[in-house]
């Protein structure tokens, strides 16, 4: 790695840039950082113990608190439905677009992508299919360079893979190069983080600066193993880099849609992977709210200039966006490309199985807590920010976390709290009897929400495989009255799990999803247009 | 023109025009949900269309098929996997309930409904024609029940019976027939319980002042009542215990003083009201167990409590048994002179009590969550409900 801190930007040279947790901190900033570490796991907590609390000794207040609550969250559902559905219909809409055309008037020959694809110990079959749709892009395959980006704990396994992806494709683009990241590199998280940095500077000296591609003429398109790309992906990505208000400080956000596998996948799996789909098409529509999530692309100049993606913790992929708005002074946009890609949901060979892999992948993913004290540690340093927009995205932070571990549970499960554990004088009363009555009329009302949903989610799955019957689509229709159960166990336990375990301060690790895949689609997977 | 996207993002002025509006709908509903959920509705009734607070009332039944009314009006949204039915928007004064059914005896009951709050109570219907299974000594090899008395099926001829066929033998030779462990099971137990009963009724001798339900009004506040001397019977519940006193049956809450049931308890604002709403009987327990200045009349709030004893019907008769109707911890059984009886642990306006089954000389057993009855020498279970075949 360039060990220099001459191409970094001013605020990205700070020691303390780059850090992944309060013990590699000392002093008061070490103290500041746990505090912070802290925060949103004990925020969380105090809700929770506070609403069984309330409802004991003080249910009258509780039971005002959860109507108001249940009516907060059927304007939340609409409000986001609203998104969801606006954006389902921008995506189908970019779907149509022709983008070759829409960028003919660009002027984009001395564009360079750089695709990172980091692996572990995936089955070939998915990385091929990955290099399939790339090959089969409607772009020139020459000025794209493909990093396929091993691990060196994978063994020689990988190793084989990667130079036989090589053999199989290497021919059909500019560039194919094979990273691998070493094992055991002191004070790193092994991880798709630190294997992504170790190839971004492998491609810059061997394949950059040798053939004299200008950084900033580069885009970098990190995608997970299991991405399938779109044929118009990169003209889409072009559009909006040409036409971003500052493509160099902004990063380019697709849709990842887990569909690759839906029909393979059990109805909790698809009900699990469609919402996360469905989460990402609604922060599509505000912008301002986004993070990087998962398969994203960027500049190479933007990206050379944080050093990359962060070695030493779990969720690069957000990280990424955090590390270039602090060292961009606030300056910095996520652009929503409204254009998919399609990902593999997270499906095990057995329901169990599937079931441990998703608490897995969502607990590793709401470890984007680790990301609330990182930002306010950095907004506590950085004063070239403005404060107002650091009291939003600290308050957006704040809620969002907080919301994502509490509201499932307090509507599903406390919400009835003051009626088993009220008072004698609560029980009495007609607020005692309606109180259930009113939440459940509230939430059914909130349930046009899964209407809306399960409407949407079946347009986005892969045309059926013929092994696959018709009565299935009627199962994928109706499996959505899943969602309390998997809001509860995918999303709020892992949730509070991860910010418990970050406020205790036992950090978590980076874990692999293992992909499983029975049918490989190849861009046609989306069925939306 | 260089070609454009025809869809752009949400825009911002509309996103934020929904929040807005999302927001007013919010702070504009929520109290008005809060009040509603309270209580309270806008009475369009009446020319100032004013603000009225309402109660409710829930009533459980033991009975799938129950019907139940509220002043006489059908209620509809009876629950549907429990029978039980919360009756909303009902205006503060006092209301009757009855539930009733098909070939069931009919429960009735008056109660107060006080604004913001809901009074609870728990119905039940038990078979007017009783529902009898005779339990045989016999039985044939495939398992019909022996009779070897053609007199035997008309003796219950007032009761249905569940017996799937009888066979009435013609000889009283018994090797041909298997021997009833059941019968012999019951028979044993009916002997053990037999010396209990016979002390029973020997402390029972003299007939004390019968249950009965005044209309006048309430006598003078008894200062000093009387410590009752100790129950000669004692049956156990989960949180009731039944005591025989002097002749009469008491069922006392013996739980903890914050969970009282709510049939033990009354919303006391003045004597008069308190007769007017639950009977004198109920004042007249009430003094029994509060100090006299706890029943000062109140022009506030009313004043709940919750008394810890409540006497049972005991039609007038001397008490031969009692014991709870197995899963109900607020019926108690009662064997009388003329049959046994369902009583309710629920004194409120007044008692239901309903016949379970006729008869002198019974004797009664309650074991393994049955009820059975010995019946001159036969041994019957009485069942709770209107058997279907």
């Amino acid at each position: 790695m360039d060990d220099s801190k001459d191409h970094l930007l001013p605020y990205a040279r700070r020691a303390d840039f780059q850090v992944g947790r309060a013990t590699e901190l000392t002093g008061r900033d070490r103290r500041l950082y746990r505090l912070l570490e802290i925060f949103p796991g004990a925020f969380s907590w105090l809700t929770l113990i506070g609403v069984v609390l309330a409802s004991i000794y003080a249910p009258f207040f509780a039971a005002y608190f959860i109507i108001a609550f249940a009516m907060y969250w059927l304007l939340k559902t609409a409000f986001l439905s609203w998104h969801l559905r606006y954006n389902w219909k921008r995506m189908r809409h970019h779907m149509k677009v022709d983008w070759a055309t829409m960028i003919e008037r660009f002027s984009f020959d001395h564009i360079h992508h750089v695709i990172i694809l980091p692996f572990y110990n995936e089955p070939e079959d998915i990385i091929r299919s990955t290099l399939e749709s790339l090959a089969a892009v409607k772009y020139d395959k020459k000025s794209i360079i493909i990093v396929l980006a091993a691990e060196a704990r994978a063994g020689e396994a990988a190793q084989a893979v990667a130079a036989k992806m090589k053999d199989a494709f290497g021919h059909q683009f500019g560039t194919f190069l094979i990273t691998t990241h070493p094992a055991d590199i002191v004070g790193e998280v092994a991880g798709k983080g630190s294997n992504a940095a170790w190839a971004a500077e492998e491609v810059r000296t061997k394949v950059l600066d040798p053939h004299g591609i200008l950084y900033n003429h580069t885009l970098v398109s990190i995608f997970d193993i299991d991405t399938v790309v779109y044929p118009d992906y990169f003209n889409c990505l072009i559009w909006h880099f040409m036409t971003a208000d500052r493509p160099l400080k902004s990063s380019f956000q697709p849709v990842p849609v887990f569909n690759n596998n839906i029909w393979d996948a059990p109805a909790l799996a698809r009900v699990v992977a469609m919402s996360s789909t469905f989460w990402e098409m609604i922060q599509q529509e505000r912008p301002e709210r986004m993070a990087t999530f998962s398969s994203h692309s960027v500049s190479f100049q933007a990206l050379y200039e944080v050093g990359y993606w962060q070695q030493n913790m779990v969720s690069e992929d957000s990280r990424i966006y955090w590390n270039l708005l602090l060292a961009n002074d606030g300056q910095y946009d996520v652009i929503p490309l409204s254009y998919p890609v399609s990902m593999d949901a997270n499906a095990a060979p057995t329901l169990w199985g599937t079931i441990k892999n998703i608490y897995r992948q969502h607990q590793r993913w709401t470890y984007g807590v680790e990301n609330f004290s990182y930002i306010l540690f950095h907004f506590s340093k950085n004063t070239k920010i403005p404060r107002r927009q650091k009291i939003k995205i600290a308050f957006q932070q704040a809620e969002g976390y907080w919301s994502l571990v509490t509201n499932p549970i307090m509507l599903f499960i406390l919400g009835w709290a003051p009626i088993f554990l009220g008072t004698q004088e609560f029980h009495q009363t007609v607020l005692s009897y309606n109180l259930p009555i009113m939440v459940r009329d509230l939430l059914f009302l909130a349930m046009f929400g899964l209407v809306v949903s399960s409407i949407i989610s079946l347009s986005m799955i892969p045309p059926r495989p013929e092994h696959r019957s018709r009565f299935r689509y009627i199962v994928m229709a109706l499996q959505w009255i899943l969602v309390p159960a998997t809001m509860i166990v995918f999303s709020a336990i892992p949730g509070l799990h991860s910010q418990t375990r970050l406020m205790l301060g036992r950090y978590m690790g980076f874990w692999v999803t293992p992909k499983s895949r029975d049918v490989r689609p190849v861009s046609t997977a989306f069925n939306g247009v | 023109m260089p070609p454009t996207l025809d869809m752009q993002p949400l825009s911002r002025r509309s996103r934020r025009w929904f929040f807005v509006s999302f927001i007013l709908i919010f702070s504009i509903s929520v109290p008005i949900f809060a009040f509603y959920a309270t209580g309270y509705r806008l009475d369009f009734s009446t020319p100032e269309n004013r603000i009225v607070t309402v109660g409710g009332m829930y009533v459980s039944a033991d009975i799938d098929s129950i019907e139940m009314f509220i002043n006489d009006e059908l209620v509809e949204d009876m629950r549907f996997f429990q029978s039980a039915a919360y009756i909303q928007n009902l205006p503060a004064g006092q209301h009757q309930i009855h539930t009733q059914g098909l070939g069931v005896y009919t429960w009735v009951k008056s109660l107060p409904i006080y604004p913001r709050i809901v009074t609870t109570a728990d119905s039940f219907n038990v078979p007017v024609r009783p529902q009898i299974r005779l339990v045989p000594e016999w039985e044939t090899q495939v398992g019909e029940t022996v009779l070897f008395t053609q007199a035997t099926s008309t003796k219950f001829a007032f009761a249905s019976t569940t017996n799937p066929r009888f066979f009435v033998a013609t000889t009283t030779a018994t090797t041909t027939f298997s021997r009833n462990l059941e019968y012999d099971f019951l028979r044993q137990q009916f002997a053990s319980s037999a010396e209990d009963k016979a002390s029973l009724n020997a402390t029972s001798t003299a007939t004390t002042t019968p249950f009965v339900f005044s209309t006048q009004q309430p006598a003078q506040p008894v200062v000093d009542q009387p410590v009752l001397p100790p129950a000669t019977s004692t049956v156990l519940g989960r949180s009731l215990r039944l005591d025989l006193i002097d002749e009469e049956v008491f069922a006392t809450y013996i739980g903890s003083a914050n969970n009282a049931p709510r049939n033990f308890c009354v919303r006391y604002q003045s004597a008069t009201s308190t007769i007017a709403e639950y009977g004198e009987h109920v004042f007249v327990a009430l003094q029994a167990e509060f100090a006299t200045s706890t029943l000062q009349p109140t022009t506030g709030e009313p004043l709940e409590l919750c008394r810890t004893r409540i006497r049972l019907d005991r039609k007038w008769q001397s008490v031969q048994d009692f014991d709870f109707l197995p899963g109900r911890a607020d019926i108690v059984l009662m064997h009388l002179q003329d049959g046994v009886y369902a009583v309710e642990v629920d004194d409120r306006g007044w008692q239901n009590v309903q016949q379970l089954y006729p008869g002198y000389h019974l004797e009664m057993l309650v074991t393994g969550g049955q009820v059975f009855i010995k019946d001159d020498d036969y041994i019957l279970e009485v069942l709770t409900e209107v058997a279907t075949l």
